[in-house]
């Protein structure tokens, strides 16, 4: 019985992951096409470096994950922060964790639908708004799961010794939520960094990302380079989410 | 001096604190003392500012204290769950106060480590709380709350999650850490015999209001109605009616017993309806036919008995229909020979022992 669960495991994980190892081993394959190795090479990593339009979508993605994932994590902390004060909302809980659950095509398409309305023209601002919107909901989500932990005599117990209401936020509830607060920015910032429906709804004509350029590309033409640059994203993500594991609570010691 | 005048909080319909007022003396060990749900933990928690009172006024050396806020009143508490921070160390717990009174750095260091000291933890300055016991967390918030000298330290219940040992033990501590720092105590307990032991005043609260304020001897022995008597140790109540007056002393016809005399110490009349109250450990039981000890002698059957090691508790049923509670010493060491269910025995007790409790 304990074989069977073990080969079972094993033939999941392989499923997995099996697609990404070929991904990253066809980028450094000196072969344009993908089907038989040929041998080692960087190249495709070299070109990827001289390939202007795929450095703009880089350094745009970057931007957007970081301005996004700042904005997402200050509103939904914030937020997470407000709903603490009124227990027993069940309305409110709910709002929050709808957009989590909204599709991406529909969330894509009715926030192109607003921008229009509104005459925002489409670009690196409204796709950082884009992924603000659907970030928050993450962000809070993680917060208030270290919020509801927090033992409320811990708050009056600063108040007591002299704190302040600031200082008591400073000093104990936001050292306490920190490893949510943490989680909460990686996770916004990684599920920016490789979305493509939303984007592709609320991005302009100059402001391709990543995923969009990657997508662009297999259009023409499916060269290594877009196993390249999919192998560097796929390490970004993967150290992020490490980060995030390493930062979780025990960590920080916020028992 | 912590004077409570006439603070009622309302929660809803309820009225949790119900027009109480009291006094606190400067370096008093005080104690409420009331069962669960009769409104300890709400009063404490206006002293301390977290709840505000509906009506009523709470002044300290008569400043009014009703409107200022929990980080500027002298007062510090320890929570019934300590409450210590737990992304601190012991140290850093014990000196958040002098952190948030920006005291310097270096004299917090030497005030931390005196204060450490003086509880018994020095060498866990760098542990964090979920590394220590219970006894040791119980230090830290001692240590935390006493830090920077408030006037008034407000402990709720600190001792209920203790083992009986290390309560008995901590108990010690704190009477003798109050004497030594000198500054007021006021202490929440439902333990009627940790308030006596421990306290220079109890107050004993029922349902928001203060039945008896008392030093714990007059307390006992004094109890003023039925709730106390009953609350405050063991104590045989039995239904009674003021039947005459003679000088000092009222006739009451008692549930179960009879007519007899006791001695008259409060406000009475005649048809005045209460309680005749006997401690167990003041009634004697001696074997009929024997000359009984007391002034006032039933003949009963033992009912059953608990050996308690100390005492054993016998339940006497008396031939005249009442149920009475008798505790007798176990004496000199050695086996004591007890009385078995269904012996026939004599309850007596002094006239002075029996005291008439009005409703
Ligand atoms: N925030 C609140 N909202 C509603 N009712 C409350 C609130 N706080 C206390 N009460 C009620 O007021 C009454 C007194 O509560 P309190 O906590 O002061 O009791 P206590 O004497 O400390 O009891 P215990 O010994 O169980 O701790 C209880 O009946 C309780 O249900
Ligand atoms: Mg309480």
């Amino acid at each position: 019985m304990p074989r069977l669960l073990i080969a079972l495991g094993v033939a999941l994980y392989a499923f997995l992951y099996a697609p990404l190892v070929v991904v990253v081993a066809y980028s450094f394959n000196d072969s344009r096409v993908n089907a038989e190795w040929v041998g080692f090479t960087l190249k495709w990593y070299e070109q990827l470096l001289t390939d202007a339009s795929m450095l703009t979508a880089a350094a745009n993605s970057l931007f957007i994950a970081l301005a996004s994932s700042a904005l997402a994590t200050l509103l939904g902390t914030l937020a997470a922060l407000a709903l603490a004060q009124r227990r027993r909302q069940p309305l409110l809980k709910f709002l929050t964790l709808a957009p989590v659950a909204v599709p991406d095509i529909l969330l894509g398409v009715s926030l192109l639908m607003l921008f229009v309305l509104l005459n925002l023209s489409l670009g690196m601002l409204s796709i950082t708004l884009a992924h603000t919107v659907f970030s928050i909901g993450f962000v809070m989500v993680a917060v208030q799961a270290r919020l509801a932990g927090l033992d409320p005599a811990l708050l009056e117990a600063a108040r007591d010794l002299g704190a302040t209401p600031w200082q008591a936020f400073r000093r104990v509830t936001l050292p306490l939520i920190l490893p949510g607060v943490v989680a909460g920015a990686l996770m916004a910032f990684t599920l920016s960094i490789d979305d493509f429906v939303v984007t592709f709804f609320t991005a302009g004509v100059d402001s391709p990302t990543l995923p969009l350029q990657i997508y662009a590309m297999l259009k023409t033409s499916v060269t290594p380079k877009v196993n390249a640059i999919s192998t560097l994203l796929m390490l970004l993500t993967l150290s992020l989410i490490l980060l995030a594991h390493r930062l979780s609570p025990g960590a920080l010691r916020a028992r | 001096m912590l004077e409570i005048k006439g603070v009622t909080r309302r929660f809803g319909e309820f009225v949790a604190v119900d027009q109480l007022s009291l006094t606190v003396q400067a370096g008093e060990f005080f104690t409420l003392l009331g069962p669960s749900g009769c409104g300890k933990t709400t009063l404490l928690r206006m002293l301390a500012g977290f709840e505000q009172p509906d009506a009523g006024q709470i002044l300290l050396d008569g400043q009014d204290l009703t409107s200022v806020p929990p980080e500027r009143r002298p007062i510090h508490t320890i929570f019934q769950s300590y409450a210590l921070f737990p992304h601190l160390t012991v140290a850093d717990n014990v000196g958040f106060a002098l952190r948030m009174a920006g005291v310097p750095k270096a004299e917090i260091r030497r005030r931390v480590a005196e204060q450490l000291e003086a509880v018994h933890l020095s060498g866990l300055d760098k542990r964090y709380p979920s590394e220590l016991s219970g006894g040791q967390r119980q230090r830290v918030a001692v240590a935390r709350a006493l830090i920077n000298r408030p006037r008034i330290l407000l402990l709720d219940e600190p001792l209920a999650a203790l083992d009986l040992k290390l309560r008995e033990q901590m108990q010690l501590e704190l009477v003798r850490l109050q004497r030594e720092v000198g500054i007021a105590f006021v202490y929440v307990t439902h333990d009627q015999s940790e308030a006596l032991a421990l306290s220079q005043r109890v107050a004993v609260m029922n349902r928001g209001r203060i039945e008896q304020l008392d030093p714990p001897r007059r307390l006992y022995a004094l109890p003023r109605n039925r709730f106390v008597a009953d609350f405050i140790g063991s104590c045989n109540l039995l239904d009674a009616e003021v039947r005459a007056i003679r000088g000092n002393d009222l006739l009451l016809a008692v549930d179960g017993i009879g007519e007899l005399l006791v001695p008259r110490d409060c406000e009475a009349w005649v048809g005045q309806r209460g309680a005749l109250a006997l401690r167990p450990e003041q009634l004697r039981l001696s074997l009929p036919g024997e000359p009984a000890p007391g002034d006032v002698a039933l003949d009963g059957l033992v009912d059953g008995h608990l050996y308690l090691g100390h005492i054993t508790s016998y339940q006497i049923a008396t031939a005249s229909g009442a149920r009475l509670e008798v505790q007798r010493a176990n004496g000199a060491p050695g086996l004591h020979q007890g009385l078995d269910r269904g012996a026939a025995v004599r309850v007596s007790w002094p006239r002075e022992a029996g005291r008439f409790l009005p409703e």
